[in-house]
């Protein structure tokens, strides 16, 4: 299990030469372990081992580098990004001690980041070693690429590649987001026109399928008109429940593979759970993705993403990990 | 049991829906809570193995995996409206007089589904615990 050292959070003073631009290490752990950058569980830099040795540099390509150490160190990186945010965690275990740290850091994609990956990471300087996000990344090579503690230069960074997609899912490919919100437009129009057949007259009704009778007929279909007008409603109610039931599928899915727990997630659940009420539960059901497809239409982004970059990380980052 | 489950969601929705589509309604639901406790079963295993079972997986593998999932869920479902559909009126007269449906209250439904979602996540924090 890990430990986690939190209470350290004095400067170490240490005499390595400075580094090529005549920027002293110093002020790299200082702009490192800035409360304001850095969430850490763990402190590696000012570990007991001391720090640092032997350093690996992590270049985030936007003018920001952070350090880890290396030596007798197995570094492992993983990557995670949620919404315009993305998530590094780089866990440090010492060989000999058996020790872990943690340091985990957000950052917003500005322009910068944006015009990374985020789906590769691969060492500078030695072949490229691809590694895809979103699970663990074994850097144990990292050991391999530190340069002496002499000349802090970079070892690790993001290889630049055109333009990443960002997606609320939190993979690059967006197909699950186009499933969501295809459905989620289906299930409006299908809903609008449960609710539409619900209001009209019976008259207006039996005309409205003794016309889809004709040009049935007319096209060599024959349904009766009694037919169509009795089987129209089940046939919409039964068409919305699926669509509910595929979002609450899909939820499920995103849950299971990813291992993350979003509160778009537990959101979409909920509201399966609530249009599983009847009468009560249906109104609610259809008038929430009603809303959720205004939204999406409005603003690019459904009630569920809205949502997620308001919390903006995840209610369980991975839960695979324990 | 999943045959009780149906029995009594099919009786709620013959009630609510006015006869509307009844044995779709319930087996759907059915399947929504037998898709959950698959879930609840992959999430343990995989919880347990730390995630080995889709750790190797790309991301257009998993997007992949996700939707074989949602055409697991719609199979899943389709099997279920025909098989309760033959079987409806047998289980009405199987259940009519049996002694859960005094006891059994379909509320109580819900609170298996959220537990059945939310237990993987206890079981982690208490991995976590330990």
């Amino acid at each position: 299990m890990c430990t986690t050292n939190n209470n350290k959070k004095t400067k170490k003073k240490y005499t390595h030469p400075p580094l090529e631009d005549s920027r002293k290490l110093e002020d790299f752990t200082c702009l490192e372990y800035s409360e304001r950058l850095i969430d850490y569980e763990g402190n590696i830099g000012y570990s007991n081992e001391g720090f640092p040795v032997d350093v690996v540099e992590i270049d985030f390509g936007n003018g920001e580098r952070m350090f880890l150490p290396a030596n007798n160190y197995e570094v492992n990186i993983k990557l995670q990004k949620y919404g315009d945010q993305i998530t590094l965690t780089i866990r440090a275990v010492n060989l000999s001690t058996g020790e872990c740290k943690v340091v985990t850091q957000s950052h917003i994609c500005h322009d910068a980041l944006q015009s990374y990956p985020s789906q590769f990471l691969s060492t500078k300087g030695q072949r490229k070693n691809q590694f895809p996000m979103n699970s663990q990344s074994q850097f144990n090579s990292a050991h391999a690429y530190y340069k002496p503690a002499t000349s802090y230069r970079s070892t690790l960074q993001f290889s630049s590649y055109d333009e990443p997609k960002i997606s609320s899912s939190g993979s690059q490919l967006d197909a699950i987001d186009y499933t969501n919100n295809t459905t989620s437009a289906t299930g409006t129009v299908v809903g609008a026109a449960q609710f539409a057949v619900g209001t009209v007259k019976n008259q207006s009704l039996w005309n409205a399928s003794h016309k889809a009778h004709k040009l049935l007929k007319s096209n060599g279909i024959n349904v009766q008109t009694k037919v169509l007008k009795h089987g129209l409603k089940p046939m919409l109610a039964n068409a919305s429940r699926k669509i509910t039931y595929i979002g609450a599928a899909l939820s499920v899915g995103d849950v299971l593979i990813d291992g993350r727990l979003n509160a778009s997630h537990v959101l979409n659940m909920t509201m399966v759970g609530v249009s599983a009420i009847p009468v009560v539960g249906w109104i609610a059901g259809g008038v929430y993705f009603t809303a959720d497809m205004v939204t999406l239409g409005i603003s690019g982004q459904s009630i569920g993403g809205h949502l997620d970059d308001y919390v903006g990380e995840p209610l369980v980052n991975d839960i695979y990990d324990w | 049991m999943f045959d009780y489950i149906y029995y009594r969601l099919y009786l709620l929705y013959l009630k609510k829906e006015k006869g509307i589509s009844p044995i779709s309604t319930s087996a759907m639901y059915l399947s929504f809570i037998q898709l959950l406790v698959i879930y609840s079963i992959v999430m343990i295993v995989n919880i347990t193995m730390h995630g080995d079972l889709f750790k190797d997986l790309t991301d257009l593998n998993k997007n992949f995996l996700k939707i074989g999932i949602v055409i697991f869920a719609l199979i899943l479902d389709l099997f279920n409206y025909f098989y309760y559909k033959k079987r409806c009126k047998a289980l009405i007269m199987r259940f009519k007089n049996h002694p859960l449906n005094k006891k059994f209250k379909v509320w109580m439904l819900y609170v298996v589904c959220t537990g059945l979602f939310l237990f993987p996540f206890l079981y982690r924090a208490i991995l976590k615990m330990l």
